[in-house]
């Protein structure tokens, strides 16, 4: 009989866990129950979160964003701070299937799930955020790009759970997109998805860059094709607004190759491992232009000749 | 192992016995004989069970239902009250927006968790709002229509005119800023 | 002939909206019977193979379990071929055996417990292999040992049904071509996919037989199934419909209604046994996938000489509704053509059985012949529209197979529909900011399809406090045509306000015969039949009313409930108070109608096989679509849709936009999202997650015209409407797609992949 734990607190929670193993974290219930009522998991006992007080805040300060548990996408995507500083996370969130699958659904499940599909994995990755794990060991933190193993598999050890994850507050004039390449607008998982997030300096030139992608390899993946981008002058200062200076198209270009070598992609139900890589390098340039649209807002100065 | 838990529908209360297998959608139809609410996939694929908890559309077949424990659930059965049917109910008869009429109730959740966050949709939010509902019959069209039409009679009508809650936000404003360089996104979210 | 008509009737609410908006209608999920049971059903895993042994006696034992069926159960095996398998199975997903247990979770353990073991067979997926001499036998092997005659003589018995069309000398039409086009086009397997899955209840009354409320089109076909498959008489059956929540040709026959009744009867219990959506997506009947190679003679003039079809249809374990025969009519066009030769095949493979779909064989046929127009044109240098312009049929021509067309409308069709979208020019030219990554273009198609037949019953009855009751076995699938159409008709006729006519939509033991709502066919057939019995009514109540009154019946009008008299309205008698004296004294006020229409006449020396000799009443049609590609994803974005359709006269304005919209958007589901996808036998995607049905984001609204040229023979020169919608858009949106990228896309879905993979391949060349 499957047993249900409804504790008041992550400490209880995490006894739990430690106590009747093979009982696992729920959160939104999307990934889990689906799966349990079509047999394909089974499971000793959940451990609610509900019971938590203020397992679902946000907390957004100068110190950044801290998404906890039951953070929905919903929330994340209607938090306009989020909007304004982590947009890469704010796309990934709004682009999780419906709206009832995002009324339920948190980040935490998303990357605890860990399909390479996740959505807002990629954009975490590209924001370096850092999960907070819980056991009755203790706490410890997991840099997001070490939190991954492979498909359904993440560095969690049993009677461990995820209390919080921390996103550093922008490091400069931020920008960030998520792309997603999919047949269908809504209620689809990516056939390839691109995080990328920016930053300038005042003077428009990259401070960092992070390209990740979803869906091209065993895990969500940070490429290193932020390499390409960061130190490169992208836009000048002009009146309040922002010049487009010439050879960023080449950045871009160059970035998005970077990353398609990066990647692994596989054939499946939904697309064969060759679209995917050809359609890697078109996810992350438009990520990459959406993203510096967003760090540079307003209407840009193009001078004649400059390819934008 | 089962659980007693507390449900309000429709503003009424229940207390129901449940295993911790059974979900919401199981519960309101099986034990409380609210059929209103439609089955269509169990997975969370299609909507026809969506509900309102604390405000919020959910599929309730994704949601088990001692996690509803102490929760607010709308149905459709609650939509209609003493005075008549809901505006939305009456928009959708007006447009024939209903054919077989498996996935209408869904449908009218979405649609009224929609208006009453934001009264004056345009039709690219519409679309979005109701994306989790699938309809094989209309084509969605006249759904679309009956909802902005709806909309249109509550704004008018200063009765119905209600307090958007707060909670249910699930419309942020980035999606209406039109990025008009680079690849901008087309539509709605974050599309290639 | 107009779009904007004469109203029929007044725009009112349909009594079952009311019921749906509320969440109160009726379907067969919501029913609930005082210790129902729960049934699941063991599928096979396998896609062929031959029972060796099926032991079920753990799982008789496990918790809950009520009862456990096989083939066994079955009065002959034979007659439960599709059903339960009882010595071999064809693909995976055959049923094997059901159990009925208290809840459906312990039936779905009790199911884990049946051990079968399994004769693997040789099995054949693809259509072309299956048809060739040597491929593996996918039916039964004694039927099957039987070696073609005749047109399929030297191919497998696997071609289940051929359907030939010959009409002129076609080896000199190509002989004489200025230009030859030749094509093979592909469409893919798709599912009716209705938010409800199939479902049924059934309970056995001992002595009196079993009780049956299902989600079904047709509460007759069960019936008869059912009595066949059980030996019953049909007095021992009864059948009750509620609304099924969708069918679209997947709720035609019986399906679980034999396994829940042998459930039924074995446990004393009344049983459920719904689908899960897995199953629904495995047991149905989709849409059978599609190669056709077509060719065609021309003249630089744009004169088609010659037309060549050779159509293979995959219909998968179980030879079903075939499609072919009808594909086979439709597949060379409305279009004058010199000489025409079709050859059409439909083939067994180890894979769902195909069946009925919305406008079955339409898809298909209309995807090739459409798609292959525009190239026709493009190859002669005309313009897509003009070219069919110029070879569409008017009256009097004559199909194929010799039929006298009349009441044609498809070059009205295509110039309402070309006119709407805005068509170009010049459409050899790019559309308009039609540059670069997004790319913008147009296109059109035609069709025609034919109004279904079967026989309708309907009465008509006057209560008596003056309202008036339709009784009918014509199941509501949600188009309006029984809960609108019905009173609209009858109201009609006497007088009434619609909202005064009220349906009673019976059971097979109370409802007079409807053979089903399929085939475009219920406003036709039972609205013939609506009309007939309300116009028998008309005469028992002017008869009466002459009598009372002591004038002429001839004199008399309707009007306000009441039977006047038209020289002097003051003179009349109400509808109640008819009913009252009727009832007591002279016989209850029942009509009584029906419906059957002679087949129109053709040449019977032109057609093969199972091809269709001739189309009852065709509705003629056109879509056009304006698209826009993204040249860097293939992603093909939808921008307008447009269907203009001829319905004869629209009884129902409103539903008729419900059909052609919903019709059209399935339609672009096929053209861009779904797909049934077969990997070694085994479906791997039956889910709505990656069985992508068009969301509400995907699609635009469909902009629908209706025009009206009244058919020849149904009530009020009606047409069918349902199943034209679904024809022509997978090659509307095609041919959009050419002009948008000058790439032609030759099978369906038009995903991103495809798409794209055809860019790059011919920008590579
Ligand atoms: C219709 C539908 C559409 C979807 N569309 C998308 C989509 O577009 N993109 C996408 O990325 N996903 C999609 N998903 C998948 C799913 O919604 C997301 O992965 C979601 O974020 C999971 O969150 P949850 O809270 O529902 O997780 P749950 O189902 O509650 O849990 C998921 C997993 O994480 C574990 N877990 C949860 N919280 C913790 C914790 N705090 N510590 C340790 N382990 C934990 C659980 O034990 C479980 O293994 C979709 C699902 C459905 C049903
Ligand atoms: S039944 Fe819940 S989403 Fe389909
Ligand atoms: S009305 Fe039938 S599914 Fe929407």
């Amino acid at each position: 009989m499957l047993e249900y734990h409804r504790p008041a607190s992550v400490e209880e929670a995490v006894g739990v866990l430690a106590g009747r193993p093979g009982s696992v974290v729920l959160a939104g219930g999307t990934d889990l129950v689906p799966a349990y009522r079509a047999g394909r998991q089974s499971v000793r006992g959940y451990v609610s979160l509900r019971g938590i007080p203020g397992v679902g805040e946000l907390s957004v300060g100068a110190d950044g964003l801290v998404i906890r548990p039951l953070s929905t996408h919903a929330a994340v995507a209607s938090h306009p701070e989020v909007w304004a500083r982590w947009p890469a996370l704010a796309w990934a969130c709004q682009s999780v299937g419906s709206v009832q699958v995002r009324n339920l659904g948190t980040v935490v499940g998303n990357i605890c799930h860990a399909s390479p599909a996740a959505d807002t994995a990629s954009a975490l990755l590209t924001l370096g955020a850092v999960v907070e794990a819980r056991s009755l060991q203790g706490t410890r933190d997991i840099p997001i790009a070490e939190f991954f193993l492979g498909s359904g598999r993440t560095v969690l050890q049993p009677g461990e759970m995820v209390s919080a994850i921390r996103v550093p507050p922008p490091a400069g004039l931020g920008g960030g997109a998520y792309v997603k390449i999919s047949p269908r607008r809504a209620m689809d998982i990516a056939v390839v998805g691109a995080a990328v997030s920016l930053w300038l300096d005042e003077n428009g030139r990259c401070l960092d860059c992070r390209v990740a992608l979803a869906s091209v390899a065993p895990v969500p993946l940070l490429t290193g094709a932020g390499a390409a981008v960061v130190g490169q002058q992208l836009a000048l200062p002009h009146d309040g607004t922002w010049e487009l200076v010439s050879g960023v198209h080449d950045i871009f270009a160059q970035a998005a190759q970077l990353a398609t070598e990066a990647a692994s992609p596989i054939s499946d139900v939904r697309a064969s491992a060759d679209y995917r890589r050809a359609m890697i390098p078109v996810a992350v340039r438009r990520a990459l232009w959406q993203a510096l649209g967003r760090a540079t807002p307003g209407e840009w100065v193009i001078r004649e000749g400059v390819q934008a | 192992m089962s659980i007693e838990i507390t449900l309000t529908v429709n503003r009424r209360e229940y207390k129901v016995d449940v295993e911790p297998t059974r979900t919401l959608l199981q519960v309101l139809r099986d034990d409380l004989a609210l059929t209103g609410t439609k089955e269509g996939c169990d997975a969370g694929d299609c909507g026809a069970c969506t509900v309102l908890w604390d405000g919020r559309p959910v599929s309730s077949c994704l949601v088990l239902a001692v996690e509803a424990d102490g929760g607010h659930i709308e149905t459709v059965e609650g939509l209609a009250d003493e005075q008549g049917l809901h505006v939305l109910q009456e928009a959708f008869l007006e447009h024939g927006a209903a054919q077989c009429g498996f996935c209408t109730p869904g449908m009218l959740m979405s649609a009224k968790a929609l208006l009453d966050n934001n009264p004056h949709p345009s039709e690219g939010e519409i679309r979005t709002a109701l994306a989790g509902n699938l309809c094989r019959c209309t084509g969605y069209g006249k759904i679309v229509a009956a909802v902005k039409h709806a909309a249109e009679a509550m704004a008018a009508s200063t009765i119905t005119a209600l307090a958007p809650v707060a909670t249910a936000g699930d419309t942020p404003s980035e999606r209406v800023v039109v990025d008009h360089r680079g690849e901008a996104p087309e539509g709605d979210g974050a599309h290639g | 002939m107009a779009s904007t008509v004469e109203r029929f009737g007044p725009q009112w609410v349909r009594q079952d909206l009311i019921d749906k908006v509320q969440g109160k209608a009726l379907f067969t999920w919501d029913v609930k019977l005082p210790g129902m049971l729960h049934a699941r059903v063991l599928r096979a895993m396998v896609p062929h193979a031959l029972i060796k042994r099926i032991d079920v006696s753990k799982a008789a034992k496990a918790p809950g379990v009520e009862a456990v069926v096989t083939a066994d159960d079955l009065p002959d095996p034979v007659l439960g071929v599709g059903v339960l398998a009882s010595h071999k199975v064809r693909y995976a997903g055959d049923a094997v055996a059901a159990v009925a247990a208290r809840t459906a979770e312990q039936a779905a353990a009790a199911l884990a417990l049946i051990e079968v073991e399994y004769e693997p067979l040789p099995a054949v997926f693809d259509p072309e292999e299956a048809m060739a001499p040597g491929a593996p036998l996918v039916g039964d092997t004694a039927a099957a040992a039987a070696q073609p005659e005749g047109e399929t003589a030297g191919l497998s018995p696997n071609v289940a049904v051929f359907a030939g069309i010959e009409d002129g000398d076609i080896e000199s039409a190509f002989a004489e071509a200025d230009v030859i086009v030749e094509e093979t086009y592909r469409t893919q397997m798709v599912h009716q996919a209705y938010i409800e899955p199939r479902i049924a209840v059934a309970q056995w009354h001992p002595g009196r037989g079993y009780e049956i409320w299902t989600s079904t089109q047709s509460v007759h076909a069960v019936r008869a199934d059912v009595a066949i498959v059980l030996k019953e008489p049909q007095t021992r059956v009864i059948v009750h419909g509620p609304f099924p929540g969708g069918a679209f040709g997947g709720k035609t026959g019986s399906e679980l209604e034999p396994i829940v009744c042998l459930l039924a009867r074995k446990s004393g219990r009344p049983v459920r046994l719904a689908n899960t959506r897995e199953e629904e997506f495995l047991v149905g009947n989709p849409r059978h996938p599609s190669i056709t190679y077509i060719r065609s003679a021309l003249k630089k003039d744009g004169t088609i000489l010659g037309r060549h079809v050779r159509m293979i249809m995959d219909t998968g374990a179980y030879p079903g509704g075939s499609a072919i025969g009808v594909a086979a009519l439709l597949s060379t066009g409305p279009y004058r053509i010199g000489a025409v030769k079709v050859e059409g095949y439909s083939v067994l493979t180890n894979k769902s059985s195909c069946g009925s779909f919305r406008g079955p064989g339409g898809p298909q046929a209309d995807f090739a012949v459409e798609s292959h127009m525009d190239s026709c044109a493009r190859a002669l240098g005309m313009d897509p529209v003009a070219f069919r312009l110029k070879n569409a049929w008017v009256d009097g021509d004559r199909s194929p197979t010799g039929q006298v067309m009349q009441s044609v409308s498809v070059k009205e069709c295509l110039e309402a529909a070309a006119k709407a979208i805005g068509w170009p020019s010049d459409p050899n030219a790019a559309a308009a900011g039609s540059t670069g990554t997004r790319r913008r273009g147009v296109g059109v198609a035609v069709g025609w399809w034919f109004t279904g037949t079967g026989a309708s019953t309907v009465t008509v009855k006057l209560n008596d406090d003056g309202t008036v009751a339709v009784q009918t076995t014509g199941m509501e699938l949600g188009s309006g045509s029984v809960y609108a159409s019905l009173p609209a008709i009858v109201a009609k006729e006497l007088n009434l306000h619609p909202s005064q006519v009220v349906v009673a939509h019976g059971d097979t033991s109370t409802g007079p015969y409807d053979v089903g709502s399929w085939g475009s066919r219920i406003t036709y057939n039972l609205g013939g039949a609506a009309r007939a019995a309300a116009v028998d009514l008309a005469g028992m109540l002017k008869d009466e009313a002459a009598k009372r009154l002591g004038v002429s019946p001839d004199g008399l009008a309707f009007g306000d409930q009441s039977v006047y008299v038209q020289a002097d309205p003051q003179k009349r008698l109400g509808f109640r108070e008819l009913a009252r004296v009727m009832y007591r004294y002279s016989g209850p006020p029942v009509g009584r109608g029906s419906f059957v229409y002679p087949r129109p006449g053709y040449d019977r020396t032109r057609v093969r096989g199972d091809a269709s000799g001739a189309f009852n009443d065709p509705a003629y049609f056109a879509q056009a679509v304006e698209v826009e590609v993204d040249m860097e994803t293939g992603q093909v974005t939808l921008l307008r849709a447009v269907a203009a359709q001829d319905v004869g006269r629209a009884i129902n304005p409103q539903g008729i936009e419900g059909q052609i919209e919903g019709g059209m958007v399935q339609a672009i589901g096929q053209a861009l999202y779904e797909e049934m996808v077969w990997q070694g036998g085994k479906l791997v995607n039956p889910n709505f997650a990656d069985y992508k049905l068009p969301t509400a984001t995907d699609v635009p609204a469909v902009e629908s015209i209706i025009l009206e040229k009244p058919s020849t023979q149904g009530p009020y020169g009606v047409k069918g409407v349902g199943e034209p919608p679904t024809c022509p858009t997978l090659a509307a949106i095609a041919n959009a797609v050419y002009q948008a990228t000058g790439v032609r896309i030759y099978e369906t879905p038009l995903t991103p992949e495809r798409v794209f993979m055809a860019i790059r391949r011919q920008n590579s060349s």
